[in-house]
């Protein structure tokens, strides 16, 4: 159970996220909000990259008091990657394989399933959107995390490599990994996957 | 239109450097009795025309100068609200020249009476070679300088070190020495240059081979021009490398990765200390000078609200503290100051403060 405690998040004086208190159970849920309406920055929170009130729990593990052995059981894909120009995919995602103790058949088999072995070894700075988008998601799935954010995964994917995405996804529900997402693309739910759909409203969290 | 040129460019040039020209100046006539400023400044012109050595070293230094405006001009020329300086690529190449030259003249002063006061000294003490050959270098500069303005106001790409791609293993500390091998090159040139010239000078000093003091000041003053790479690795850390923080990594490995960047970037420094030095006891002593040096300038812009200001600020103490306690031979002090401070600075402060960009003025 993934759950978030009495968090509150504010950008200076301007609150952005106050939720007293939500759980994710095991499974795929959908995270739904306008634009603003502060998905990523909650996302980011999750993932430990940003300063907030309050606390995320997940498995008994607290990100504040044990923010190393939680960030293990975390990852995140951002919805716009952002990386050194200068480093190539093969740099990037060897340095995750290294972190999260990876194995380099799986970081292998990633970048066939994403059709982004061919490139990966030139710098990102040359990558398109797309290109780059594969590379993060390859990053987020490294690994075998219990918790996956994905936020915004399918914008700048073609259609085949989202089907993809969709069969990984699927892959990690049946391992018992809790998977948030955030998409206003349209939502193709494939056999057996049963989504929970959580609305972002009013900086608090909503089961729907 | 020079009165423009010269309030949007040497303006900021002297606004940006005054810190470091004071600095130079103090060094330079503060540091001396005024009663013997004539003696000690004729005794120094005198030892640079004696020995081309150390006048090569002066070449060097005016050499960084000059590529120190080059590029600040060309950084500022690029600027949004500077556009409008294009214009002068417009006007006939005889009126562009001649500003340009005075652009050149405004912004190298302080190189430009100094040289003038040495070739006043060679030519009295009938040094010919001497006094041409800084009159040649002061030619050649003034001329590169020119030419290359020229360039940036054909709007023509600015010229840039030969690219070649390094790749390095995925490992965090080498992103950092890619980051100065492929975007920072130049900066990370002129770094290293400016330092290597402070060490070596001093190295040239009496018992500079037996007394550590005398190696580690060079250090230190070579350490002050590592603060632009302290902010540009600042910078990455925030921005393009911002998603490492997702990572299960501890603060303290986080900041004894750092230790690391840090000496990997001062191998240069330690190398020469090593060669030229009596005793291999100056290795870990300099890396440790040097780590903590920059380890403490990182931390001390994990803070929000962040820059280039703070830095230079945070900088230049840092660096009169670190001067003024080697020349007492108590430079273990602030060296370990600078270590235990830095942790403290970047365990607090970094799981409290979400990524951000430096605040710049424009």
């Amino acid at each position: 159970m993934l759950s978030l405690q009495a968090v509150h998040k504010a950008y200076g004086a301007h609150s952005v996220l106050r939720i007293p208190s939500f759980h994710f159970a095991p499974g795929l849920h959908w995270i739904k909000g306008t634009n603003g309406s502060g998905k990523t920055t909650l996302f980011k929170l999750m993932a430990g990259m940003l300063a907030f009130e309050g606390d995320v729990m997940h498995q008994a593990t607290s990100l504040k008091k044990q923010p190393v052995a939680f960030r293990k059981l975390i990852s995140y894909a951002p919805a716009e990657p952002m990386y050194p120009a200068y480093l190539s995919g093969h740099q990037l995602i060897d340095f995750v394989r290294r972190v999260r103790h990876a194995s380099k058949e799986q970081t292998h088999q990633l970048l066939n399933v994403f059709q982004a072995a061919d490139y990966a070894h030139q710098p990102v700075g040359g990558y398109s959107s797309g290109m780059l988008k594969k590379i993060s998601l390859v990053m987020a799935l490294t690994g075998d995390t219990s918790v996956l954010l994905l936020d915004e995964p399918f914008v700048t994917l073609d259609v085949a490599t989202v089907q993809h995405v969709y069969a990984l996804m699927a892959e990690r529900l049946r391992s018992g990994a809790t998977l948030l997402v955030s998409t206003h693309q349209p939502w193709q739910p494939f056999e057996g996957m049963e989504v929970k759909q959580v609305a972002l409203v009013d900086k608090n969290l909503y089961a729907e | 239109m020079m009165s423009v040129w010269l309030a949007s460019l040497a303006r900021p040039f002297y606004e940006r450097h005054a810190g470091l020209l004071a600095f130079v100046f103090f060094v330079m006539f503060g540091m001396v009795e005024s009663s013997q400023i004539i003696y000690y400044h004729h005794s120094l012109i005198m030892g640079a025309l004696q020995s081309p050595v150390f006048l090569l070293l002066v070449f060097g230094v005016w050499l960084a100068y000059t590529l120190k405006s080059l590029s600040f001009t060309q950084q500022w020329l690029h600027k949004p609200t500077h556009a409008f300086l294009f214009v002068v690529g417009g006007l006939p190449a005889r009126h562009q020249a001649g500003m340009l030259v005075q652009y050149h003249g405004f912004i190298h002063a302080p190189v430009v009476v100094y040289a003038l006061m040495m070739v006043g000294v060679a030519i009295y003490h009938g040094a010919w070679w001497a006094a041409t050959s800084i009159i040649a270098v002061q030619a050649a500069l003034a001329l590169a300088s020119v030419w290359y303005y020229r360039h940036l106001l054909m709007a023509k790409q600015p010229w840039r070190l030969p690219t070649f791609r390094l790749s390095l293993p995925g490992r965090y500390p080498l992103f950092y020495i890619q980051l100065l091998l492929s975007e920072l090159k130049g900066v990370f040139f002129r770094t290293k240059v400016f330092s290597w010239l402070a060490l070596v000078g001093f190295l040239q000093i009496e018992n500079a081979t037996t007394d550590m003091r005398i190696p580690l000041l060079g250090l230190s003053l070579g350490l002050l021009a590592h603060t632009v790479l302290i902010f540009e690795f600042r910078k990455a850390e925030e921005t393009t490398l911002a998603w490492v923080r997702s990572l299960p990594w501890s603060v303290s490995y986080r900041w004894r990765l750092w230790a690391l960047t840090y000496a990997l970037v001062m191998i240069p420094e330690v190398v020469v200390l090593a060669v030229r030095f009596s005793t291999v006891s100056i290795i870990p002593v300099g890396m440790a000078v040097a780590i903590g040096f920059c380890l403490l300038l990182h931390a001390s812009l994990v803070r929000p609200g962040w820059s280039m200001e703070r830095l230079t600020k945070i900088g230049f103490l840092s660096f009169l503290l670190l001067f003024g306690t080697t020349t007492a031979a108590l430079y273990a002090y602030p060296t370990a100051l600078a270590w235990l401070l830095s942790f403290g600075l970047y365990a607090w402060y970094f799981p409290r403060a979400d990524p951000s960009e430096p605040q710049e003025k424009t």
